[in-house]
């Protein structure tokens, strides 16, 4: 037989060599997802401190839609989200089609979710929180907190799975953007008859 | 307490109760084609009566008037609340709503002053819904009610047991059950005022307004019971791709 018995290859040594190997891995591990956390709440920080200063300094709407959309692009990973929200027709799509679905779906979601910075005017955003959720990346927990008016807890997804942190995900009280996203971009596919190109398009005139 | 949850699961399961297979799913949803005609019905109603009579009512009402009617609409809901932080077996949350009730009850001014917020004693909500949720019943089918709004199997139950079961009905008098169901409305108008910019978000901006508002109600409520966003419920953005 050429499989020996196991304690004839695995002595006493090995177990103590990988027992300290693994030792070493859990010891370099956790001060990785440590920084991970650290990284992810400077990040969300950041971006915080950019969107109220966009929000107070008295821009018109329009350059306020683009300056959105600048922040968006930058530290969100739009390419991510949309592909996910869009789903399986993501996978069927051209080269040219993705491009011009992640682009158009930038301009949708900084219209969509822009037009309410107004009432947003004195709000300041305070990071109350972090948790590692492993795979799926680090929760950053937000208070938006406006005088006279309930706080709002906004929730943001911060994953390294592009290379470097971003923004995958916002949970407004509960309620995952990428859920809601995918619903309404599923239910503007069904209206446009499932062409894509057609929907691109609707996205685009997002006004 | 096991008679009561006994209790509680004869009830849901009398009430035609469905259960899903993953608590945090969004895809169950079996009285769909139900839902969908109440939710039409309510998203007019909104549209034509609702929205108008209570932004209406918002832009007249000074703000002091408006959080004086909801602060005593609170205040006469802590006894039932008191009974549910029992029933939830939360005794800080029992003290705390015991103590702010006698507080704004006396130097409130039956409740239109909320002494109590600036003693470090908010107004925490909670209802049979919660109840429930604590003892683990499932949240069972999403139902939308004609001019009732969105909710779950067990939402409305406890609804109604919130109603029929609430201690104050036994212990105020006629008149001052009158006002506080006059309140009770007025506070309800008020909500839809405060909540303008996000129902017309949710119910009239939407290609598919159902799918929306379904979504994030069962979202907001889950997050809500749970106490918050739980990383468990957050999916891998990266996996299909």
């Amino acid at each position: 037989m050429p499989i020996s018995e196991p304690g004839d290859r695995l002595g006493r040594r090995d177990v103590l060599v990988g027992l300290a190997a693994g030792g070493a891995l859990v010891a370099f591990g956790a001060p990785a997802r440590a920084q991970a956390t650290a990284q992810a709440q400077a990040l969300v920080s950041q971006i915080s401190s950019e969107l109220t200063q966009m929000v107070n300094s008295g821009r018109s709407q329009s350059q306020m839609y683009t300056g959105f959309e600048g922040i968006l692009s930058k530290y969100a990973d739009t390419q991510a989200i949309g592909a996910s929200v869009l789903g399986p027709p993501w996978r069927s799509a051209s080269a040219a089609q993705k491009k011009a679905f992640i682009a158009a779906f930038q301009h949708y979601l900084s219209r969509r979710y822009g037009k309410q910075f107004g009432e947003y005017k004195s709000a300041e955003i305070k990071v109350t929180g972090a948790k590692d959720g492993g795979r799926v990346g680090v929760l950053v927990n937000t208070k938006v907190v406006r005088p006279g008016q309930e706080d709002v807890a906004v929730d943001w997804q911060v994953s390294s799975g592009s290379g470097s942190p971003k923004v995958v995900n916002l949970v407004i009280e509960g309620v995952s953007l990428l859920a809601s996203e995918r619903a309404e971009i599923g239910a503007r596919l069904d209206a446009a008859g499932g062409s894509l190109d057609k929907l691109i398009a609707e996205l685009n005139s997002q006004a | 307490m096991r008679n009561l949850i006994a209790a509680a699961c004869v009830l849901l399961a009398l009430a035609g109760c469905s259960t899903s297979p993953d608590p945090n799913s969004l895809a169950f949803d079996p009285h769909e084609n139900f839902n969908r005609a109440a939710h039409r019905v309510n998203t007019k109603f909104d549209g034509a009566v609702f929205g108008p009579v209570a932004r209406a009512y918002g832009n007249a009402t000074p703000q002091l008037v408006r959080r004086g009617i909801t602060n005593v609409r609170d205040n006469w809901k802590l006894p039932s609340q008191v009974v549910q932080y029992t029933l939830q077996g939360k005794g800080v949350a029992v003290a705390k709503s015991t103590t702010r009730f006698a507080v704004n009850t006396l130097f409130g001014l039956g409740g239109v002053l909320d002494v109590a917020k600036d003693m470090n004693l908010p107004y925490a909500e909670t209802d049979f819904n919660e109840t429930f949720y604590t003892w683990g019943v499932p949240e069972g089918g999403y139902l939308v009610l004609p001019l009732g709004g969105p909710g779950t199997e067990r939402d409305w139950t406890g609804w109604v047991l919130d109603l029929t079961l609430d201690p104050v009905n036994w212990v105020l008098p006629g008149e001052a059950l009158n006002g506080l169901l006059v309140v009770g409305g007025l506070d309800i108008v008020n909500q839809r005022y405060e909540l303008d910019s996000v129902i017309q978000a949710l119910l009239h901006d939407p290609t598919d307004s159902y799918d929306a508002t379904r979504i994030a109600y069962l979202q907001n409520m889950r997050a809500r019971l749970s106490g918050g966003t739980s990383v468990d419920t957050l999916e891998d953005v990266y996996a299909n791709q």
